[in-house]
């Protein structure tokens, strides 16, 4: 690279060379990739900041939710235990799909043992990945690591579900069905 | 570099003009677009970023010129590549902030990724409080408000 020339313009103001000295003149689009490159969960932590941030994480394009946390050690405890996590588990996916805000995601992970008295939820789950034209879907439903007295969720993905014809790979052997 | 190579002037905002090998001008997705698009004369146009900026951006790009080579694949090249890149942002906030602004403009990809993952990782594993007296965010929330908000969001501060 070589500088040619310098030329001295009158008309280039200080009004025109832009400067950015403070992150709260970033346009919202750039705050939003930089949270893009912090795990969800983080990036959610700065709508706490202020109340310009309080929706910006809600653009995430990864939502990965992953539960396998709450799942360790859930067979030591009693099947209360189970439904309690797993209504927690809902109730946070059903809350950040809500809020979010993009019109498409690049990633949608499921892990938690849910069975088939989950199906709508799940559905809709599905239904909002595609419809955001995800890239990479993982549906993780299984109840490996839990108890014998739970058995694998039998969740039945239903061709009425899914309209999309995106070239899938699911890589979950809890599906019955596998329209796609 | 050969000599022979065909090269584009760029200029930035404040009128400072660059010339550079078209594969280093290149790799800016806009400036692609814009020269195949015919749309150019003699120079192109850089109009959101000034001389300093983008001469830190033309920097970026020589030295990343060969990185999609299969030379440039190599390990060996891969973490040199990355240690020039840590030093590379290793700047002021506001430079960084610009040079975001400037790989947003011009699209460059991997650019974007080095600084908005730099900013990403000045955040990590900080207090609400010290990333607001990391960037200087002034906080308007009441602390009724506050409060709600990371009510409504309790689960990512469990």
């Amino acid at each position: 690279m070589s500088e040619v020339l310098q030329i001295t313009s009158p008309s280039v103001s200080k009004a025109q060379k832009r400067e950015y000295d403070n992150i709260n003149e970033l346009p919202d689009e750039v705050l939003i990739s930089v949270l893009a490159r912090m795990p969800m969960k983080e990036a959610a932590r700065t709508s706490v900041l202020s109340r310009r941030w309080k929706k910006l994480w809600t653009s995430h394009p990864y939502l990965v939710f992953d539960g396998s946390n709450s799942l360790r050690g859930i067979h030591y405890r009693s099947e209360q235990v189970l439904e309690s996590e797993q209504f927690k588990y809902l109730n946070w996916v059903n809350d950040v799909l809500e809020s979010h805000h993009d019109a498409a995601i690049d990633e949608f992970k499921i892990r938690f043992y849910l069975d088939q008295c989950y199906q709508s939820d799940i559905d809709d789950w599905v239904r909002f990945a595609f419809g955001k034209k995800v890239q990479r879907f993982k549906l993780d439903l299984s109840s490996s690591r839990v108890t014998s007295h739970v058995q694998d969720s039998g969740y039945e993905l239903c061709s009425h579900t899914l309209h999309f014809q995106t070239p899938l790979s699911l890589t979950s052997h809890v599906l019955k069905n596998k329209y796609v | 570099m050969e000599s022979t190579s065909k090269k584009v002037t760029l200029s930035s905002s404040d009128g400072r003009t660059f010339e550079v090998e078209e594969a280093v001008a290149f790799q800016s997705q806009t400036i692609k677009h814009l020269y195949e698009a015919g749309c150019t004369g003699d120079f192109i146009p850089v109009p959101n970023v000034t001389g300093d900026i983008l001469s830190m951006v033309l920097r970026y790009c020589e030295k990343h010129v060969d990185s999609d080579t299969a030379a440039g694949k190599e390990s060996f090249y891969v973490n040199k590549l990355k240690g020039w890149d840590a030093l590379f942002v290793k700047v002021d906030q506001s430079i960084l902030f610009d040079l975001i602004l400037a790989a947003d403009f011009l699209n460059i990809k991997s650019l974007m990724d080095l600084t908005c993952k730099t900013v990403a990782s000045m955040m990590k594993g900080k207090t609400t409080e010290e990333i607001r007296g990391t960037f200087n965010i002034k906080n308007d929330y009441t602390p009724e408000a506050e409060e709600m908000v990371r009510r409504e969001n309790q689960w990512a501060f469990e």
